[in-house]
């Protein structure tokens, strides 16, 4: 090619084009890379933005759940409502007034099932 | 269109000298370049590791997330113990301006003396607490005083929202989020959970930015917790012990619920009561969980296992009659006492009158060996390994003098824990089986893997069926007027259970105080048993003896638990046959007439209500017009089996009033409320 140009031959603009191009696309390919790489960082960041706002909404209503439990609990001790009941003028009933009929209660005292035996 | 880059150019002047230049030039670029790429694979290759931590030692943070403490519930998943975060206040002491003016303005809004807060902030110098586990109120007016260096962290606390209920077997937490004692020490690692260490960015702002994900959040919580304790039982042995520990001016209280079958604790109540959310205006000794961890000299609760033992190995028979000494009986040089002066007695009636001097006698003719091996059978001696800390074994100390085994057959000169008790009544209750006591049932991680599980275990068996049956049978005269705890006697249900009255034991003067332990361990329903209460009163002033200050506390706690468990009454039987003892009688062989009757031989098969004399058959009462409450009691007392349709008042039954039928039997009773 240099040989042919010495010797007077015209260079053509597509060919210009051509020689170039290879440098052009890899410029290209260069720049594309970079700005994807740029665009998932920021991607990245924005979900860790967003990671970081939902960690934070959870912890706190995490917190408030935590809390609404605590007072559900507190609420129904049965020291509170044997003395509201009280406040109220309840009283436990006298020793046989409750009589209870057939199987007792399952789920207050349920039948235990026998492990191994253990050592003597 | 063409053009000729050769011919454009100006005609070069010394050409070569340029090629030179250009050379030189590239050259230079070329190392150059050259120097670069050495010194970018420098940095990016050999060096990489250095610089990336450096810069991300710039950017990164290690954001810690810290691990939520497991909960703690009772067998009916009501939460016992839970965690929540709440605000801490801490400073930058260097940023302040004027420390004692800042401490000063803190103390008056914490209502917390200035001098500790300032003290706190001389001793820290970019980091001191002002406050861990401040109220919202708290936070807010300190926000308002706006001193610079000031800020706000959550820090997990621990809240008892029960309040005092079971709190000496939860235990506490400290501020730093560690068990201190209780169930809370003993699964503090299982409970405590693992903090979560996640990287994440710090912008220009200070915000955090999770770039790397975070840590799932059951991985940051701790394991959960169930016990075998049910909350409204133990509210209702706390109850009932602290009225009897304030009714006798006693120094402390406790009591133990147990399920016989299964081992279960369903209650473990101590008095005085403390409130775990505030430990510190608490008194030491009332955050002991003495029911599960101290051990003190039963008394005359353990003739229960002496008789047993007796009639288990044959030494002695129910028939058999002891002469009582007529209350004073010497040992060599000491002397056994009775509270009364008693003559013959066979072995129920000193269960039920609670004779030491016949304790004694039945020890003797069972021999020290088969004493001790009985006693160890029954449990004692042997910690009962409820895995918390601190939990006594008690001591069985073999009898080599006389007097020893004299003392040790009412319960003195030997030790257990009110657990131990219990078990000791429950293995009694259980036909002889003793179930190993247990109190957390399990241990659950947030992701559902089972870490621990406690299934009822037989841990070996005291007893046969029949002595079992015979010794419940023989305890239940204890409840009667002539036994010595009346005030345990329940209406519909039958209970058998023994008092006990110890000596405290002096440590200083090396014997035995004017103190009492006052208890009584009773089994309800006798007949069918579901629960073993034992209470233990300390040093009552009022009424020292257990069947005045220990048996209403159990009858208030059984009560309670039979109507809230909803177990049936008991079967009526027939009224035992008297128990008078003839004192100063000449010794007979056979126990004469006027003497206790024997139990009954109790066949293994047949439960104590279808042994009653009387025919098989009774009669349908007339039920029409009543509530059904005295309809069923009618029924009950009938031996009948109530079937009830309906609410309100009898307008019907099958089969019909004054028919036949088998003892047993079910009675359909048809209700209707009036319009």
């Amino acid at each position: 090619m240099r040989a042919k140009t010495r010797s007077g031959q015209r260079i053509t603009g597509l060919q210009v084009l051509l020689q170039l191009l290879p440098g052009a696309l890899l410029a290209a390919l260069f720049a594309a890379v970079g700005i994807l790489h740029v665009t998932s960082r920021v991607l990245v960041v924005d979900a860790g933005y967003r990671l970081s706002k939902l960690e934070e909404e959870n912890r706190q209503l995490t917190l408030r759940n935590d809390r609404l439990k605590l007072e559900l609990a507190t609420l129904v001790s049965p020291a509170r409502l044997e003395k509201l009941a009280r406040d109220q003028g309840l009283q436990p009933p006298p020793a046989g007034t409750v009589v209870s009929l057939g199987a007792p209660a399952a789920a207050a005292v349920p039948t235990p099932r026998l492990a191994r035996a253990g050592p003597p | 269109m063409t053009y000729d880059f050769k011919q454009s150019r100006p005609p070069e002047e010394g050409g070569r000298w340029m090629k030179v230049r250009v050379a030189l030039v590239g050259a230079a670029l070329l190392m150059g370049l050259s120097g670069d790429l050495l010194r970018a694979v420098q940095l990016q290759i050999f060096e990489r590791d250095r610089f990336r931590d450096m810069a991300e030692g710039q950017y990164l943070r290690q954001v810690e997330i810290p691990a939520r403490r497991g909960d703690i519930f009772d067998r009916k998943g009501t939460p016992l113990g839970q965690s929540v975060e709440v605000d801490s206040l801490w400073a930058d002491p260097s940023l302040l301006p004027d420390r004692a003016g800042a401490a000063r303005a803190l103390g008056a809004r914490l209502k917390e003396p200035a001098a500790q807060i300032l003290q706190r902030f001389e001793r820290g110098k970019r980091f001191a607490w002002i406050k861990r586990g401040a109220r919202p109120e708290e936070v807010a007016a300190v926000r308002d005083l706006k001193l610079p260096g000031v800020s706000v962290v959550k820090e997990p606390r621990r809240f008892f929202p029960q309040r005092e209920l079971a709190a000496q077997v939860l235990g506490m937490v400290g501020v730093e989020g560690r068990g201190l004692e209780g169930v809370e020490l003993a699964f503090d690692d299982e409970l405590s959970g693992q903090s979560a260490q996640v990287p994440g960015l710090r912008d220009a702002r200070g915000r955090q930015v999770l770039t790397a994900g975070a840590a799932p959040a059951q991985e940051r919580q701790g394991a959960a917790v169930t016990l075998t304790i049910d909350g409204n039982l133990e509210h209702m042995a706390e109850r009932a012990l602290e009225r009897a520990v304030v009714d006798s001016r006693a120094v402390s209280g406790m009591a133990v619920v147990l399920d016989p079958r299964s081992g279960e604790l369903l209650a473990l109540a101590n008095a005085p009561r403390f409130n775990p959310n505030t430990p510190q205006a608490a008194h030491a000794q009332a955050m002991r969980n003495r029911a599960a961890l101290d051990t003190f000299e039963p008394g005359s609760t353990m003739k229960a296992f002496t008789v047993a033992a007796a009639l288990e190995e044959r030494a002695v028979k129910p028939s058999d009659a002891f002469f009582c000494e007529n209350g004073a009986w010497e040992v060599g040089r000491d002397t056994i006492n009775d509270t009364h002066s008693w003559g013959w007695l066979n072995p129920g009636k000193i269960l039920a009158v609670s004779s030491n001097i016949g304790a004694a006698k039945i020890a003797q003719a069972l021999g020290r060996e088969r004493f001790v091996e009985y006693l160890q059978r029954f449990g004692f001696g042997e910690r009962v390994g409820l895995g918390l800390p601190g939990e006594g074994k008690g001591v069985i100390p073999y009898p080599r003098a006389e007097i020893a085994l004299a003392n040790q057959a009412f319960g003195q000169g030997l030790t257990a824990t009110a657990v131990q008790l219990a078990a000791g009544y429950g293995a009694l209750a259980n036909g002889g089986a003793l179930m190993k006591p247990f109190l957390v049932s399990k241990v659950v991680d947030p992701d559902g893997v089972v870490l621990l599980e406690t299934r009822p275990m037989e841990v070996r068996r005291a007893v046969s069926p029949k002595t079992a049956r015979t010794v419940l049978s023989m305890l239940e005269g204890v409840v009667a007027d002539d036994g010595t705890a009346p005030k345990a006697r329940m209406e519909g249900y039958q209970v058998a259970g023994k008092t006990g009255t110890a000596q405290k034991a002096d440590p200083v003067a090396r014997g035995y105080s004017d103190k009492r332990i006052a208890s009584f361990v009773g089994v309800v329903p006798a007949d069918a048993p579901r629960l073993v209460v034992a209470v233990v009163i300390d040093e009552p002033q009022t009424d020292k003896y257990g069947g005045l200050s220990a048996a209403p506390a159990f009858k208030e706690i059984a009560e309670g638990a039979m109507a809230y468990l909803g177990v049936p009454p008991s079967r009526p039987v027939a009224p035992p046959a008297p128990l008078a003892a003839a004192a100063a009688e000449p010794p007979p062989l056979q126990v004469p007439s006027a003497a206790p009757a024997p139990p009954p031989d109790l066949n293994d098969d047949v439960p104590p209500a279808a042994l009653q004399p009387g025919a098989r058959a009774v009669v349908v009462p007339d039920l029409t017009g009543r509530v059904s409450r005295e309809a069923v009691n009618r029924l009950l007392a009938a031996s009948l089996e109530p079937h009830l349709r309906g609410t309100g008042r009898v307008i019907g039954q099958t089969p019909e009033p004054g028919s036949r039928v088998e003892r047993g039997s079910q009675v359909t009773v048809e209700l209707q409320a009036r319009p």
